[in-house]
């Protein structure tokens, strides 16, 4: 008998994408990230256990969600009007209350799914896969925080001939990723600031391990390293040289570099999560706007603006 | 843009004729009188004369005495009709018809009383009087409440037809007379002959009135085309003064001399004479339905004359454009005259004008050609919803041309829809097409393919189209055949009632029953009216130019040389989806009685709200989900197999044709809450074998999955409605993205796709200001609409269809 690996909880399995490598890809998202990186545009994604959507314009204020709470987390104000409120801290995850609501204002955000299920939704586009130059991409979250299962993902699709991608902030152990490698076609390689500290003060973790593994990862797989460009964090011409500079020093040059202008899409989701935005009013930002970094990039290695393609 | 000033000013002013919830959305539109007057006047006038003859002398009546147009600015001339704003009456076909219009604000004041006089001489003469004849008042009941089956072709007039243009193109209407001429004056020596041999003469008997019917009426066409001729010579001789339209008028007046009367020449020759051909086969010698031909094909080799060798009326590629642009502009202004049913039927939209492009050729190379180019500029260029096109789908299709389908697409016309070139070529073959035959294949109508050719006129209405309201058939089969939420009658066979079915078999068996009612109902109803055709609404003209019925001497409306038949099945996921609710969660789960679930139903379910949830969240087609998808191939197979049971006149079983029309807005509205989840009154499924608006989830990869699952071999046509992301389509990797997208369509052997591209944002601001948005257009159904001539209600639906969008990172 083979020996029982740790399973993630899973968010989506969405087909048809468009933005996370090569062709129509089926992008695979694991629930949980050692990371928390302030703009993350899936903070579904950050914790590992089961989470909670509220969708406010859903709600009829019928108040079943607060009779069946075990935990007395949901308040409902009888007299004004009020939506419901969640105490977070007090929920146990029982999800009582989504089987409840009668609406479906309440959504349970996270699956337990087995091996063969995941591996069945994800291999149904084959047929696109194989016209387009797609795959599956194996997104978060952080895949590196459940490596075994990983692993044996990539490991399965490549015994049905899938093009794999993995997504990932590159934190993690060089002896997960490595294995993981031997498998992936492709990695989607974060590098979000080059300072270690102002990287670990904004996203939580130093970036050292990171760089580390990138140097020891091009040796062995396909990378392109995408930058997300967030105002006022990263988005400044010493950061890019700098990174320019590292690219540079590495044995094998990276496939591309993308650039991902900041954008504010993730934004319903907090409300939805009962999470404060950090980002509110903060506008889209433009193509133009990353235009220069792309320019000191590009002496180095191939770079493009993109990934969302939603403007 | 137009591209040029004069189609800008002819656009400006086009009198379109869309209607809206059943009404001409432009109020200037009013009935006309000539085409009533003169039919009247004739038949009064030929009592005792063969039938055929009749027919044939009240055409030429018309084409000799009916007003003629030529307006400012036009290249193509000639209307159906004495004035661009009004159209015709028909009022040999329905009685019911007629009267609707006389009574409505259509019919001016001035003539009410002449129209009225002319609707009541015809009753008894009309086919609908006819038709009856043959139904008990009961089935009568059934068939007028338009909710399990369409009214029969008898009753709604609605008809439709694909003349052969490439005769008149090739040969010309002298030449065309000479060859009946010389059928006629064999008949008639063979009568001189002796012995005396009554079953060889005998039959030529009528076929004589026949050939002498086609004489007249293509004398009478020559004739009323070069009365163009005269009138366009008269404006430029006597009043007009801009030097440069003064030669068009003289060039106008040049083709019509020649045209339809000999072989077209050049490019402006092949436009006109296809143009009048149209005018007296749809609109003139009866109301007919459609546009279809291969007009890439028809008009390649006058282009190549024009364009490239410039031997003959020798143009520029943009003045063979801007000739296009032309003729779009004539069919948008070209006025049909539908019974309100059909008119509700096709929202936003004037009549079914499809025409067919691309394909592969006899030879086996692709068919594209710079033609096909030039007809999808035009139909970007000049942003007019009609005529729509459909484009035929194949491996071996040239890049250039596929990329001006994906900017028609990409830039929101809903046209093309795409037509998979193997799956409806192979059909044809079934019914005995040669190969060579059946490479020449197009839209007869808006969904289904046909042969086209010289000798294979289509006869769409009564040989293909109708509908049969699946959903409306399944609600009734939960009722014991009765309808309680519209007609309140017994509206098909007594099955049982929902309560009585202890298996999931037994319910489906009670269905099958409704489904063989309705089709064999509407079935009837289309092969009456033909049968009644034949004998006294022939059209000569239309078979003076079929090389078949030349040969023959019969007339077209009767000839069948390549059986054709299908039945449209509307509002097929509103049932499905409600048997894979009922399976589940009845059958399989026993989370709820059959009596809960009707309780539930009969109460709209209201007070039933939770339950409502559950049959709501049951797993939809559409998902790539193998519960539902299971059941809804099975359906599907039902259905097939349902209509092989039938026999219709042309020898064969019509097949299903999976579409929506229209009807699953006003249809819909006469079905009560169904198990889906639906609510009595919303709209049902918008198309085929589409997914219920907004239930597919999974995004447009999943939608094909599931819908490949059916074989669509076994079905006349089957229409698939996708609404992709504007931004997605207009991005810098659209292009590819659609390519790769609609190549994996290809091999996984679907018959059709068709796209509206227009985001939900957009939509919702033409909603609040349409003043501003006149150009939107979408796709209802097999055809495409100004969005802001649609009713609220019908933009609603095209709003919730599901925009498939590029999956940004979730």
């Amino acid at each position: 008998m083979e020996p029982q690996i740790k399973m993630p909880l899973i968010t989506n399995i969405q087909r048809y994408s468009l933005d996370d490598g090569p062709g129509i890809r089926t992008v695979v998202f694991i629930k949980g990230c050692p990371l928390h990186c302030p703009w993350c545009h899936n903070p579904e994604n950050i914790s590992n256990k089961m989470g909670l959507y509220f969708h406010a314009d859903k709600c009829e204020r019928c108040g079943r969600c607060v009779a069946v709470c075990p935990e007395n987390a949901i308040t409902l104000l009888e007299f004004d009007g009020s939506l419901p409120q969640r105490d977070r801290d007090k929920c146990s995850q029982c999800m009582k209350c989504v089987l409840e609501c009668p609406t479906g204002a309440l959504e349970q955000v996270g699956e337990t799914l087995t091996m063969d299920d995941i591996l069945r939704e994800s291999v149904s586009d084959m047929p696109f896969y194989r016209k387009s130059g797609g795959g599956v991409t194996i997104s978060g979250g952080e895949p590196l925080l459940f490596p075994e299962f990983t692993l044996e993902l990539a490991r399965e699709l490549k015994k049905k001939y899938v093009h794999v991608a993995v997504e990932t902030s590159g934190f993690g152990d060089w002896e997960h990723l490595s294995k993981i490698a031997e498998y992936a076609d492709l990695f989607l390689f974060d590098l979000k600031h080059m300072n270690s500290l102002r990287h670990q003060a904004v996203v939580g973790v130093p970036n050292n391990i990171i760089h580390d593994n990138l140097r020891k990862l091009v040796n062995l797989n396909r990378v392109v390293v995408r930058v997300p460009v967030i105002p006022g964090f990263n988005n400044d011409n010493h950061n890019f040289n700098t990174m320019a500079e590292f690219l540079k020093s590495l044995n094998r040059p990276v496939a591309s570099v993308d650039l991902l202008p900041f954008h504010n899409f993730g934004e319903k989701k907090y409300r939805q999560l009962d999470k404060k935005y950090n980002y509110k009013g903060m506008p889209n930002m433009q193509k133009e706007e990353v235009t220069e970094f792309m320019e000191i990039l590009k002496g180095t290695v191939n770079t493009t603006i993109g990934g969302i393609t939603i403007q | 843009m137009p591209i040029t000033e004069r189609t800008k000013r002819l656009k400006a002013r086009c009198r379109w004729k869309h209607t809206s919830a059943g009404e001409f959305v432009d109020e200037t539109v009013r009935t006309g009188i000539e085409r009533a007057r003169l039919i009247t006047e004739s038949h009064k006038n030929t009592v005792g004369e063969p039938r055929v003859i009749r027919r044939a002398r009240g055409l030429a009546n018309i084409l000799n005495n009916i007003t003629i147009i030529i307006q400012e600015d036009e290249l193509v001339v000639g209307d159906h009709i004495e004035h661009p704003e009004a159209i015709p009456l028909y009022p040999e076909l329905s009685y019911f018809v007629t009267l609707d219009l006389v009574q409505s604000k259509y019919c001016p004041d001035e003539v009410k009383e002449e129209a009225m006089e002319i609707c009541n001489y015809w009753e008894p003469y009309t086919l609908q009087r006819k038709g009856e004849a043959y139904y008990t008042e009961d089935e009568l009941e059934r068939a007028y409440q338009f909710s399990t089956v369409e009214g029969p072709a008898f009753v709604t007039g609605f008809n439709s037809i694909v003349p052969p243009y490439e005769t008149v193109l090739e040969d010309g209407l002298q030449k065309r007379i000479e060859l009946i001429q010389a059928k006629l004056d064999d008949a008639l020596a063979q009568l001189r002959e002796f012995p005396w041999d009554a079953s060889k003469n005998l039959p030529l008997l009528e076929k004589i009135n026949n050939w002498r019917a086609m004489i007249i009426t293509d004398e009478a066409v020559i004739a009323w085309a070069r009365r163009h001729a005269r009138l366009a010579r008269i404006i430029a001789e006597n009043f007009e003064t801009d030097q440069n339209r003064k030669k068009e008028l003289m060039e106008i007046s040049d083709i019509c001399n020649r045209m339809p009367a000999e072989p077209a020449k050049g490019l402006r020759d092949a436009m006109q004479s296809k143009w009048f051909v149209f005018l007296v086969a749809h609109g003139l010698e009866r109301y007919a339905s459609g546009y279809a031909q291969l007009e890439d094909k028809l008009l390649y080799p006058y282009y190549k004359t024009s364009v490239i060798e410039k031997s003959f009326q020798p143009m520029t590629r943009d003045e063979a454009q801007e000739l296009v642009e032309c003729e779009r502009l004539k069919v948008s202004e070209h006025g049909s005259c539908k019974d309100r049913g059909h008119r509700e039927a096709f929202p936003g939209s004037n009549d079914l004008f499809i025409l067919t492009l691309g394909g592969i050729k006899t030879d086996g190379s692709d068919a594209c050609n710079d033609m096909t180019d030039i007809i999808l500029d035009a139909a970007l260029s000049i942003r007019t919803t009609e005529p729509s096109i459909a484009f035929r789908w194949h491996p071996k299709g040239r890049m250039e041309t596929k990329k001006r389908v994906f900017d028609c697409i990409a830039a929101g016309l809903g046209y093309p829809s795409i037509k998979h070139e193997d799956v409806n070529y192979s059909q044809l073959l079934k019914w005995g097409a040669t190969p060579e035959q059946a490479r020449d294949w197009l839209l007869v109508l808006c969904m289904s393919p046909g042969v086209a050719g010289r000798r294979a006129t289509q006869k769409c209405r009564t040989e293909g189209g109708g509908s049969l309201f699946v959903a409306k058939c399944f609600e009734i089969a939960l009722y014991n055949g009765f309808d309680p939420t519209f007609s309140n009658t017994q509206q098909g066979p007594e099955t049982g009632n929902a309560e009585d079915f202890d298996t999931f078999e037994k319910l489906w068996e009670a269905f099958a029953k409704q489904i063989q009612y309705g089709v064999s109902l509407a079935v009837k109803g289309k092969d009456i009216a033909r049968t009644i055709e034949q004998h006294y609404l022939q059209i000569p003209f239309v078979s003076s130019i079929d090389d078949g019925c030349v040969e023959t001497g019969k007339d077209a409306s009767g000839l069948v040389e390549l059986p054709n038949p299908w039945h449209n099945i509307i509002l097929n996921t509103t049932a499905s989806d409600s048997l894979v609710a009922m399976k589940k969660l009845i059958y399989d789960d026993k989370k709820y009685t059959m009596k809960e679930l009707i309780t539930a139903l009969q109460a709209n379910w209201q007070g039933y709200e939770d339950m409502r949830r559950d049959f709501l969240n049951v797993t939809k087609w559409g998902n790539d989900d193998p519960y539902a998808d299971e059941i809804t191939v099975k359906f599907y197979d039902m259905l097939a197999d349902e209509f092989a049971k039938v026999t219709m006149y042309s020898g064969v079983a019509p097949m299903p044709l999976g579409q929506s029309v229209g009807h699953y807005i006003t249809v819909g509205s006469k079905i009560g809450a169904t198990p889906n989840g639906r609510l009595h009154g919303e709209a049902a499924d918008d198309g085929g074998c589409s997914p219920y608006m907004g239930a597919d989830k999974k995004g447009p990869t999943a939608v094909l999955k599931s819908v490949s699952k059916i074989n669509h071999r076994k079905f006349k046509g089957m229409l698939l409605n996708q609404r992709l992301s504007a931004e997605q389509m207009r991005s810098e990797k659209g292009f590819d993205i659609w390519l790769d997208y609609m190549d994996t369509w290809y091999d996984l052997d679907l018959d059709h796709v068709q796209f509206n591209v227009a985001s939900t944002k957009e939509l919702m601001a033409a909603q609040e200001e349409p003043e501003k948005y006149p150009d939107l257009i979408v796709r209802v159904a097999g055809f495409s609409a100004r969005f802001v001539d649609l009713s609220r209600y019908a933009q609603d639906t095209i709003i919730a269809r599901t925009e498939q969008s590029f999956g940004v990172a979730q």
